[in-house]
């Protein structure tokens, strides 16, 4: 029983439209999914001012400054790949989306890399948390949140990664042109939000604390 | 009225093809309603069990038949069941989802296979918790509080809590759906000002749903990590907030009530205009009520933690504005009663629903002032009060704005009529019922019985009982409506396509309508509610 | 195409910002660069500008209720002296329940 693509809407750009705009809102419910853990790192900052210090300190400010050039150069991949597509180029877009998966591949490997290097130097929040000091109680919340709203990032990363892989396979295939283009774009504004989060978790983990 | 044998119903959504595979794979909007009506009442009557069992139970002073865990276990399950799988859900993804793509000349919703994506979702939520809440039992009650929920309690948490949060996505998507819809799907000459007000009421929930739920997921979230690998950012053992918890929660749940009862808000207003054979009064206010409560319902959370350590300013300013997000309710109230003012009335069973629920919720909505206000809420809180309060609105208000909705579009949803008289019986036992059930809970409050609580004093004996054989009549009044809708369904006579005489493009649809809604898409050139004036020629002459 | 580019070399040079300031212990300037980064992303990467109305609305929407969220919250925990456990040192040993 499956009806034919757009079979209310009053034309094809209509439909962009409304995919697009449903997806925004589907975003602006992820930045209040996202949001309350903002909240938390906010009562955080201001009850434990010293431990949220303590934490960033520790936490490894190389990896992360890296990682978020990755992800910035991923997003301006993407946007280029989306370019293509509009443009009817799909091979190019396919490749532009290949370089981007690789790139969230690669922030997830260094993510990896970062989590083993925190859980040799005792940082998890268990019973052998490592630091010590007036500030423990709150550097121990600190990596509370860091873990958490890391581990919720890097899922959102892994399902942006194959939606950015399948849109790769269906833009090699030929699926898309200039005058259809709207996964390539849905799936773009997903990617790039995910993004814009962790700029924030970049900047509430690595950099503000560092006062 | 004939109870012979009925006709069979023309070519429509419910004949087209009757494999189960049609049913479960259906992307059509009027049969996931079905899909959903089932599961929703599934669950209500599992909640209702539920509260029936405690009633019984709180015939004793000392419990009549549960162990005080047991007693826990009830009303938790009461809770959960009731809020997240029958009322957060009710109307919009079983009323709404049929209605709204006819209301506004509509084909379907925008994301077909998403809305069924999204009873998927429900179900797999809803089996997750029952799952947990029979097999282990939760006694933290509905609202999940920390420590308890994270330290102490012996249930399973963690399941229960990953069953709401994947039905959270369900209302996420039905939201996000409903949004769409309603902006970019109207028939052409459907300006904003000339939807019903039901449309209007299901976009500003669908706004709540969007927004609060996230809110809840991260929530559960946060508390499912408590519990499992004791992160401490409730504990304030290690400098973690136990409030933090209940700040979170509530952000969410208080505009949860509001999911619950704006979809109520539009019911009633179709059905009070349509029995009524009048235009809403004051339609625009109407409008810019059901906005602006699902904007205030957002900054009123912090009076559920009055009393739970909140600082005292950020009290005041929750306490004021409670106080402004009753307004708009108020407002409401005012409208409906202004729109029945020289109309030509008719009490057939919507009808009795609806001004049941006037009634109902706004005694339950005066008594919200009572506990919005700091210091008399400073002794009521924690006490039946709240209960009989927030009962009054949610079962007498919202249960009863489902059933006028569910019996004004009965006839739509399934080519056939009910009996009005039974409806009509079912509705007064239902408001007597009630009343009986939840007013002495009022006194009950006021003389200081708490909530929750398993045992009572002996001088709060004569109240419970009271309440407890109300809940026999309501119990009765509930079940009456499987009975003589059930009957409907197999017997009843076939419905014309307007058998009310209402204004509303899903009116002009067959009774039940084609799978495709309209042949043609319709253009609309008239505002809501165009009915002709009282006193002209064209009112229907009184008798 | 040299938009986007030059859009990424600003998005670097802020983000280099944030690293150096990061390092020299004054943090407090990703409250101004991170907004910054974030609103440049919206709207050139997500086309948030040239995006259709309510597309915008949706946007603005989010970012407004997160404010409500952040904002009133706060207000608690701006006043309210702490849970006392300011000078905790070491975290709790006692083991969550088996679940």
């Amino acid at each position: 029983m499956a009806e034919p693509k757009g079979f209310q809407y009053a034309s094809p750009a209509h439909e962009a439209d409304t995919a697009i705009a449903g997806m925004w809102l589907f975003l602006a419910s992820e930045a209040l999914f996202f949001g309350g853990l903002f909240f938390v790192w906010l009562q955080l900052r201001i009850r434990h001012t010293g431990g949220v210090t303590l934490g960033a300190e520790h936490a490894n400010l190389l990896i992360g400054t890296l990682n978020t050039a990755i992800l910035l150069t991923s997003s301006l991949s993407y946007t280029l790949g989306v370019q293509r597509a509009r443009e009817g180029r799909g091979r190019a877009t396919a490749w532009a989306a290949l370089v981007t998966a690789g790139l969230g591949v690669a922030f997830l490997g260094l993510k990896l890399l970062e989590w083993g290097l925190d859980l040799r130097d005792g940082l998890f929040p268990g019973v052998h948390f490592a630091l010590t000091g007036q500030n423990a109680g709150g550097a121990h919340l600190f990596y509370d949140l860091y873990w958490v709203a890391t581990g919720l990032h890097g899922a959102h990363m892994l399902v942006g990664i194959g939606l950015v892989l399948l849109i790769a396979r269906r833009a090699w295939q030929g699926e898309f042109s200039p005058a259809y283009t709207t996964p390539v774009e849905v799936t773009g504004l997903y990617w790039s939000f995910v993004d814009v989060i962790w700029i924030i978790l970049y900047a509430l983990i690595y950099v503000v604390g560092r006062a | 009225m004939s109870t012979t044998t009925a006709e069979a119903l023309p070519q429509s959504y419910l004949n087209e093809e009757n494999t189960l595979r049609s049913w479960l794979l259906t992307t059509d909007h009027k049969r996931i309603a079905l899909l959903f009506f089932g599961s929703i009442t599934a669950f209500f009557f599992l909640g209702g069990a539920a509260a029936a069992l405690m009633r019984l139970h709180l015939t004793e002073p000392h419990g009549a038949i549960f162990s005080h865990e047991g007693y826990n276990r009830a009303f938790t399950l009461h809770g959960v069941v009731m809020v997240w799988f029958f009322l957060v859900p009710a109307v919009p993804v079983t009323l709404g989802n049929f209605i709204v793509p006819l209301m506004i000349g509509a084909r379907d919703l925008a994301f077909p296979r998403l809305n069924l994506l999204s009873w998927y979702l429900f179900m797999t939520g809803g089996l997750i918790t029952l799952w947990a809440l029979f097999s282990s039992g939760l006694d933290t009650g509905w609202t999940f509080y920390t420590p308890l929920s994270t330290t102490y309690s012996t249930g399973h948490i963690v399941l229960a809590v990953v069953g709401i949060f994947i039905s959270g996505f369900s209302s996420i998507a039905s939201g996000l759906n409903f949004i769409v819809t309603i902006h970019r799907l109207r028939a052409p000459g459907m300006t904003w000002y000339r939807l019903p007000v039901f449309i209007w009421s299901l976009y500003a929930t669908s706004v709540l749903y969007v927004l609060a739920t996230p809110v809840l997921a991260i929530t559960l979230v946060l508390l499912a990590f408590e519990r499992i690998a004791g992160i401490g950012v409730f504990d304030s053992a290690i400098g973690g907030d136990p409030l933090l918890f209940q700040h979170l929660f509530w952000f969410y749940s208080h505009p949860a009530v509001y999911i619950m009862i704006l979809p109520g808000f539009g019911v009633v207003s179709e059905v009070i205009t349509a029995y009524s054979r009048k235009a809403l009064f004051g339609y625009k206010f109407v409008v810019w009520a059901s906005i602006s409560i699902a904007v205030i319902a957002f900054f009123v959370w912090g009076h559920h933690m009055f009393v739970a350590g909140q600082s005292v300013y950020s009290a005041i300013v929750f306490s004021l504005l409670s106080y402004i997000v009753a307004v708009p309710s108020a407002i409401k109230v005012f409208n409906w009663l202004g729109t029945m003012h020289k109309g030509h009335i008719r009490f057939d069973a919507p009808m009795i629903y609806a001004l049941g629920f006037i009634g109902l919720f706004t005694i339950g909505g005066l008594t919200g002032l009572f506990v919005a206000a700091l210091a008399s809420d400073v002794h009521l809180t924690q006490t039946y009060f709240v209960v009989a309060h927030f009962h009054y609105i949610m079962v007498g208000g919202m249960v009863s704005a489902f059933f006028a909705g569910l019996h004004y579009w009965w006839p739509k949803i399934t080519g056939r009529l009910y009996i009005d008289m039974w409806g009509r019986v079912a509705a007064a036992i239902i408001f007597l019922g009630f009343n009986l059930t939840f007013f002495p809970q009022f006194v009950l409050g006021y003389y200081g019985m708490p909530r929750r609580y398993a045992e009572y004093a002996p001088e709060y004996h004569n109240w419970n009982l009271l309440s407890s054989a109300g809940a026999v009549i309501l119990g009765v009044g509930y079940l009456m409506p499987l009975f003589y809708l059930g009957h409907s369904l197999l017997w009843g006579e076939r419905a014309p396509d307007n058998p009310w005489e209402a204004t509303g493009l899903e009116w002009t649809t067959r009774s039940p309508p084609r799978t495709e809604n309209f042949r043609n898409t319709p253009t609309v050139t008239q505002p809501p509610y165009n009915y002709p004036p009282p006193h002209s020629p064209a009112a229907p002459r009184h008798g | 195409m040299i938009r986007l580019g030059a859009t990424w070399l600003g998005l670097m040079l802020l983000l280099a910002v944030e690293f150096v300031a990061a390092l020299a212990h004054a943090g407090w300037i990703a409250y101004a660069t991170a907004p910054i980064m974030v609103l440049t992303l919206a709207c050139v990467f997500m086309h948030a500008a040239s995006a259709s109305a309510l597309s915008r609305i949706f946007a603005i929407t989010g970012i407004f209720w997160i404010t409500v969220l952040l904002g009133i919250g706060a207000v608690d925990y701006s006043v309210r002296k702490a849970t006392p456990a300011e000078a905790l040192t070491a975290p709790y040993t006692a083991a969550a329940p088996t679940e």
